[in-house]
């Protein structure tokens, strides 16, 4: 007996749905909203404003999970298939299996999951040419409390050539073993695993497109092939070779074997041979993967089109083979094939028209771009993260973009037997193969940051949210202490909620921690310029492109046309402009691979890689597929009739058996077919927390085995999280930062761990670590390693305090030390108490060993300070200089020189010493602590300040409530409340405040 | 005529070195307790003249003349053109369309003057191919014309035509100007001090050489107006003369001589033991009653009506005093060459009765230069007749040259100049907290709240 339980996203409340089968018995009841949803709330005059509040904890006993029953030791993300040949079957699990998954049933997981087929309709569906189904993904949450396991599903479907109905059915889900994690997270695993599907999709199409060009091409082919054969059997009647040796010339194809007297065609086949030798690498692993997946594979290779590992001698051989065949055939089957081909041209002809005129709607949501033009070389980098257990990806990626285009200069046409055109007892193509490489990558690197955002407890994830919602909305003061920035300042050029993800993350992968906190490096401006210029350079192209390509709606694919596209092809010297000589070819041309509007993401990198990689004087016999905003609304616009028999978000495949078009979900579904228009889009973009739309989130309910499913409409993500996408955004960015950590539970594990590290080690951790802790936020891991270092501090300098309050109270601490490892150490210890300036700078130096400068006592507030780079042992000169401004922590004679501290108000921050003893509880002690301070600050601040607002300009003493406080902790608010000042009023803090006290010197 | 031997016994030279030179890190006194540092240029900054309340402008071994917002620190305009480093600059006030408007004058090793526009930015005039390079510039306004002193002195008129000039004089040229009454002007040349007469006949001036005082010892270092009857300078061996501004008589002459003992030389030469030192009169100022002469690296205060020494620190600084300036309530403040600037204040000892005294001015029959005109012994005054000391109030630390100058903006802040490039400018920092909590304030009625 089973259990099935459905998640209502509409109504507030309780709800839930019973489906009753043979495999279904009584659901479990779920709360999806709060309690108090229906209360009408007592307005309390001293309550906290709506932003500010924080729900109290409702639940019995501790928030945290429950045991849990299921059979996998952590919760993982599936992505599963539905074969047409074997049924539904994983695909990869994120962890990797035997991490996770323990005694769990993948197989049968799978099966449950994959339950519906996206199958569409093709031949034999009374429509003259296939269609194809632009089928939105479809959310699913599913449980089965009886097993333990719920889960989030997310249906999608790639195009591929060869399928049934031309679709791939895949799903990916979130599995977990505990519900609540599933309902609350819902909103963010929906968003993350839209922008997955997004990416698969997206490179699934531009392969797709690439597919159907050859495919094109080959069809072409054959059709001359069929009709000289037809014509030679009326006039000539003569013998095979004859005609073979004919059609070569006519079709003039190079190959490595062939000798000719041309020395253009040599030099293009020692190019070839250079070409095929990179492919031959690139393939290399592809191949593999094939050849072990699938032993069902077929030995009638000479059908597949389009395979790139395919070698050019090989396919000649084939050919060869095929035209023998195709000559000795009699005179009525070649017509019959040659009407079949031409059917085949149309039918494939369609099909390219519709997957380029795919809505561009998706491409321009930035809340989805998986393509980040400057990092190509790190997100091909081999991932070194330890959840990296697939065989087939570990081994050096090759550069897809590099692949992808010389895909189609080495694509040699190839006759194709019509009749075999669509054999379903052939292998079927790997995702990877589904999939352009590059956004194959990029999709198993989303899944892997989403595998960590949502990795551990869900209280725990729901606190974090909780937090970071509560500090987006203290903006005047959250700068100071907490691991958040704003990204919507920070992005700049981007608006909107869902362009701070897509900042953050490109902040993320770019080599330098961030361009904001510190001046950019010369190099990264260098890059900016190059990508610039090349877009620039583009643009002409691209609008001229635009303006001619897609309003060509039935592009004239005459046999002459194609020679002409098929000579250029073959020549390899001459691009589009080159052979735009006939007007013909060139309309041609861009509407014949007008795939690259699929393509538009790739291409500053593509085109980037491709020139560098390809010698100048050889061909680019495809345009550069080019890809501005620009363009894409163009496209945009003009696709909008496209666009609109294109079914909409919300639209669900119910059944197993056909596919419903557009039209008829209109009908059924009309307020899922209110599709926004591109203005409003943008609108719902700029409109940040309010206007956030929701969107049209369907809950299918499907049982395994083709059970009746319902479907359920959309959710109010306000009831959940206000603002998840940015809480989601700040996860994203945490976990993408994420030090790759072999140990999972690190938590329970960080004392011991830490203790074993030896000096260099340790150097390594905490150069990274300071990098990014206090600016980039850390997750769990981070905050324990910093406070275990602080702990450790604490330990070894009983007058700790006392840095602490330099720190607190804005003089700059200098670390002296002449070993790299141990100053870093302290520095990260130290760093827990250092507030930051403002979002821009940082404050931190772990270790430098220019002298030092007054000026940079203005942004640097703790310096890990090289002793040896000093000319004098001892005291460095540079810092006896400032000494008025800093105070000194000697490493190396453990000495502290600095103000002494004589307050209360800090002494908490390193009283517990002896008590806790786990970093990460130290450091959320001593942020507690800080932020009871900052509180204090904030308070300081705005009160003094209207006071003075009331008494005009008297003298605006402390405020009487600070009055009973010591000097020190005076010190100490009032350098907080500067910088929040400072913050508040958007001045760079530029001067430096300092206060003249005298200097106790510390020793152990 | 007096000469004035300062000195010190070994104790009072200890209780002396310990106040002067430590005063420690806790300042209760000293409200600068924020600071600016400006960048901009690339040598040695040598000159900041006030434009307005808001603004001021630094010149120096560069060329450049950077404007500045005292306020905020913002650069304002750059003004280049100079090829080499700027001599000597001046604000000029001038009335264009009933408005005031100041220019700066600068003046410059490629023997060039100009007048700038520091509102634009613009170079408004220029001089070139003078004969000799300008060292020091005056501006007359009552005649709305201004002099510039080299190897010759010329008078200018507001459209910088040249109105009249000396004969070449000497190759040491002029290094330091007055204004005096009736149109006259003192001008120091090496030993000697020159009067010119600059006679007005409609829009003609004609200048003439009236007088030549030749009382100092060694070259002038310093020359400065007292007030409207007196005038003062000062020599490189520590003499300190004033003058009459209308007769030119000298009104009293004292010769400043450091007591230098053999124990306690600092950075100085060691000499023998009770060695009188001589050293240069760097820079004056004086609010009319009081005058302050920096004497090598000390201090030395001077009342004027009284014609006695108030106060005096033999060792203000590690190393020369630069300059120097005399604030309301006794409080003055120094820069020097060790990079820092001492605030001072001037206490009345505690005990008057303190036979310090005795000690203090110890008559010497022997002084620096046998060649010299021998004075008449320093008659003893009568002891410690308003004699006060000077206190270490506070000090600045920050540049890491020579400080060369300062200009105060009262409750704005100190800028000071500097040859480490930079220019530093020093704020009180409780007021500034104060305005930062105003702009808090004027944010957040526009913003309506938080």
């Amino acid at each position: 007996m089973r259990r099935l339980r459905v998640l209502n996203f509409n109504t507030p409340g309780w709800f839930h749905i019973e489906t009753s089968t043979t495999m279904i018995g009584s659901p479990d009841l779920v709360a999806f909203t709060k309690e108090s949803y229906f209360e009408e709330l007592p307005t309390d005059p001293f309550a906290f404003p709506e932003e500010l509040s924080v729900p109290s904890y409702t639940g019995d006993g501790t928030p945290w999970s429950k045991m849990s029953i299921a059979k996998f030791k952590r919760d993982f993300i599936l992505l599963a298939e539905f074969s047409e040949q074997v049924g539904p079957q994983p695909l990869l699990t994120v962890p990797h299996e035997t991490k996770a998954c323990g005694t769990f049933d993948l197989n049968h997981f799978s099966l449950r999951i994959m339950s519906v087929d996206y199958q569409t309709s093709l031949a034999g569906s009374g429509i003259n040419s296939p269609k194809l189904n632009f089928v939105e993904d479809s959310k699913v949450v599913l449980g089965d409390s009886k097993e333990g396991v719920f889960s989030y599903i997310h249906h999608f479907t790639l195009y591929d050539l060869e399928a049934r109905g031309f679709v791939r059915p895949f799903c990916l889900a979130y599995v977990s073993s505990d519900e609540n994690k599933i309902i609350q997270q819902f909103q963010q695993l929906s968003s993350e695993f839209s922008k997955v599907s997004e990416c698969l999709k997206t490179g699934n199409r531009k392969n797709f497109a690439n597919e159907l060009e050859a495919k094109l091409r080959d069809l072409e082919y054959t059709r001359v092939v069929l009709l000289r054969e037809t014509e030679g059997e009326n006039v000539f009647n003569s013998s095979v070779k004859n005609t073979k040796e004919k059609e070569w010339t006519l079709n003039y194809i190079p190959t490595l074997e062939r000798d000719t007297e041309d020395e253009k065609l040599k030099e293009k086949s020692q190019f070839h041979k250079e070409e095929v030798n990179v492919q031959e690498e690139a393939g290399h692993t592809r191949q593999e993967v094939e050849t072990r997946n699938c032993p069902l594979q077929p030995e009638s290779e000479n059908t597949s089109n389009n395979r790139s590992a395919v070698l050019i001698n090989r396919t000649e051989e084939q050919n060869d083979k095929v035209k023998k065949e195709v000559i000795s055939k009699p005179v009525d089957k070649i017509t019959e094939e040659l009407m079949n081909v031409e059917k085949s041209i149309q039918e494939n002809n369609s099909l390219l028209k519709q997957i380029t005129s795919y809505p561009t709607r998706k491409l321009r949501d930035s809340e989805f771009s998986p393509y980040e033009p400057d990092d190509l070389p790190h997100s091909l980098e081999p991932d070194l993260d330890d959840s990296r257990p697939h065989g087939q990806f570990s081994g050096p990626v090759p550069d897809c973009s590099a692949i992808s285009y010389m895909n189609t200069p080495l694509h040699s046409p190839k006759l194709i037997n019509t009749t075999s055109c669509r054999r379903f007892d052939r292998r079927l193509k790997t995702l990877q193969e589904l999939c352009d490489e590059y956004f194959h990558q990029q999709a198993l690197k989303q899944l892997h940051s989403i595998e960590k955002t949502f990795r551990g407890d869900a209280s725990h994830i729901y606190t974090n949210q909780l937090c970071q919602n509560l500090l987006r909305n203290l903006k005047s003061t959250n700068f100071l202490f907490e691991h958040t920035y704003d990204s919507e300042d920070a992005a700049g050029l981007q608006a909107g909620t869902a362009a701070s993800h897509s900042s953050i993350r490109q902040a993320s992968f770019l080599p330098a921690p961030t361009i904001l906190s510190e001046p950019a490096s010369l190099e990264s401006y260098a890059s900016c310029v190059e990508m610039l210029s090349i877009k620039l350079e583009l643009d002409p192209v691209t609008l001229s492109r635009t303006l001619s390509g897609p309003s060509d709606d039935n592009p004239p694919l005459s046999s002459k046309d194609l020679e002409i596209h098929g000579e250029t092809e073959d020549k390899g010297e001459v691009s589009a402009p080159d052979c735009g000589d006939t007007q013909d070819a060139a309309v041609m041309k861009s509407s014949i691979s007008s795939g690259d509007s699929i393509e538009v993401l790739g291409t500053e990198k593509s085109f980037r890689s491709e020139s560098s990689s390809i010698p100048s004087n050889t061909a680019m016999p495809k345009p550069p597929p080019t890809c501005t905003t620009a363009a894409t609304e163009d496209l945009k616009q003009a696709r909008v009739p496209t666009r609109r028999t294109c079914s909409e978000d919300s639209i669900e495949v119910l059944s197993t058996t056909d596919s419903f078009f557009p039209e008829d979900l209109r009908a059924s579904y009309p307020c899922a077919i209110d599709e926004e228009s591109p203005e409003q889009d943008t609108d719902e973009k700029n409109s940040m927390f309010q206007n956030q739309k929701v969107k049209q989130v369907e809950c299918v309910v499907e049982e395994p085995h083709g059970c009746p499913t319902i479907t359920l409409s959309p959710p109010d993500p306000a009831v959940t999280f206000p603002s998840e996408d940015d809480c989601h955004a700040s996860c994203t960015n945490l976990s993408l930062l994420e030090e790759p950590c072999p140990t999972v539970r690190d938590d329970l594990s960080d004392c011991f761990s830490f203790r074993s590290t030896t000096t260099s080690t340790a150097s390594d951790t905490f150069s990274a670590c300071i990098h990014g802790d206090k600016r980039q936020g850390g997750g769990r891991q981070r905050c324990g390693r910093v406070g275990r270092a602080a702990l450790k501090f604490l330990r070894q300098f009983p007058f700790a305090v006392h840095a602490a309050f330099s720190l607190l109270s804005g003089r700059t601490l200098v670390v002296l030390g002449s070993e790299e490892g141990t100053v870093r150490r302290l520095v990260a210890a130290l760093s827990v108490y250092t507030p930051h300036l403002s979002s821009y700078r940082e404050s931190v130096q772990p270790w430098i060993s220019t002298p030092l400068q007054l000026t940079d006592l203005l942004n640097w507030k703790l310096v890990g300070f090289n002793r040896m780079c000093s000319p004098t042992p001892g005291f460095p000169n540079c810092l006896g200089h400032c000494s008025r401004y800093i105070s000194v922590l000697d490493a190396d004679q453990k000495t502290l020189r600095c103000p002494t501290y004589s307050g209360t108000l800090i002494n908490l921050l390193v009283d517990p010493r002896s008590h806790i003893t786990r970093g990460s509880t130290y450091f959320l002690f001593a942020q507690s602590v800080l932020g009871k301070l900052v509180a204090h600050a904030f308070f300081l601040t705005f009160s003094s300040t209207l006071k003075m607002g009331t008494n005009s300009r008297e003298s605006p003493q402390t405020v009487p409530c600070h009055e009973h406080l010591h000097r020190d902790d005076k010190k100490i608010l009032h350098y907080l409340s500067e910088l929040i000042k400072l913050h508040f009023t958007d001045v760079p803090p530029n001067v430096l405040r300092f206060s003249y006290s005298a200097n106790s010197v510390f020793k152990l | 005529m007096l000469r004035w031997i300062l000195g010190a016994r070994e104790a009072q030279g200890t209780v002396e070195k310990s106040a002067a030179l430590f005063i420690g890190e806790e300042q209760p006194k000293n409200c600068f307790t924020e600071m600016q540092v400006l960048k901009g240029h690339f040598d040695i900054v040598r000159f900041l003249v006030q434009i307005d309340d808001l603004r001021f402008a630094s010149a120096g071994d560069d060329g450049l003349v950077l404007v500045w917002n005292v306020e905020t620190g913002e650069l304002l305009s750059e003004l280049r053109g100079h090829m080499q480093q700027i001599t000597a600059m001046t604000s000029y006030a001038y009335i264009k369309g009933g408005d005031t408007h100041t220019a700066l004058i600068t003046a410059s090793s490629d023997r060039t003057l100009s007048l700038w526009d520091p509102d634009t930015g613009n170079r408004v005039q220029n001089v070139s191919d003078l004969q000799s390079s300008v060292k020091c510039l005056l501006v007359l306004d009552r005649l709305d014309t201004w002099v510039s002193g080299g190897n010759e002195l010329c008078v200018w008129n507001r459209d910088f035509e040249l109105q009249c000039k000396t004969v070449h004089h000497s190759d040491t040229g002029i290094s330091a100007m007055v204004e005096l009454p009736k149109n006259f002007i003192a001008a120091a040349m090496d030993r000697e001090i020159v009067i010119f007469k600059l006679n007005v006949s409609g829009s003609d001036i004609a200048v003439m050489a009236m007088q030549h005082l030749a009382d100092h010892q060694d070259t002038i270092r310093s020359l400065i107006n007292v007030n409207d009857g007196l005038f003062a300078s000062g020599s490189h061996i520590g003499e300190l003369i004033l003058w009459d501004s209308l007769n030119w008589t000298i009104q009293a002459y004292e010769h400043i001589l450091w007591e230098e003992s053999a124990g306690e030389g600092q950075s100085e030469v060691r000499l023998t033991n009770q060695k009188q030192v001589e050293r240069s009169i760097q820079h004056m100022s004086s609010d009319g009653e009081l005058l302050v002469a920096a004497v090598g690296s000390g201090l030395y205060v001077y009342n004027v009506p009284l014609k006695s020494v108030v106060a005096y620190r033999r060792i203000a600084h590690d190393s020369n005093v630069l300059h120097t300036m005399l604030q309301e309530d006794g409080h003055l403040m120094s820069c020097s060459e060790d990079g820092s600037v001492r605030m001072w204040e001037l206490q009345d000892l505690p005990l008057p009765a303190e036979p310090a005294s005795s000690g203090l001015f110890g008559m010497f029959g022997t002084f620096g230069r046998s060649s010299k005109q021998v004075c008449p012994p320093a008659k003893n005054l009568p002891e410690v007749s308003g004699l006060r000391s000077l206190e270490l109030t506070g000090d600045l630390i920050g540049h890491s040259g020579a400080v060369q100058m300062f200009v105060s903006f009262k409750e704005k802040g100190l800028v000071t100049c500097s040859t480490d490039h930079l220019l530093i400018v020093w704020r009180d920092g409780e007021l500034q907290s104060q305005l930062r909590s105003l702009a808090v304030l004027h944010k957040l009625e526009q913003n309506q709240g938080l």
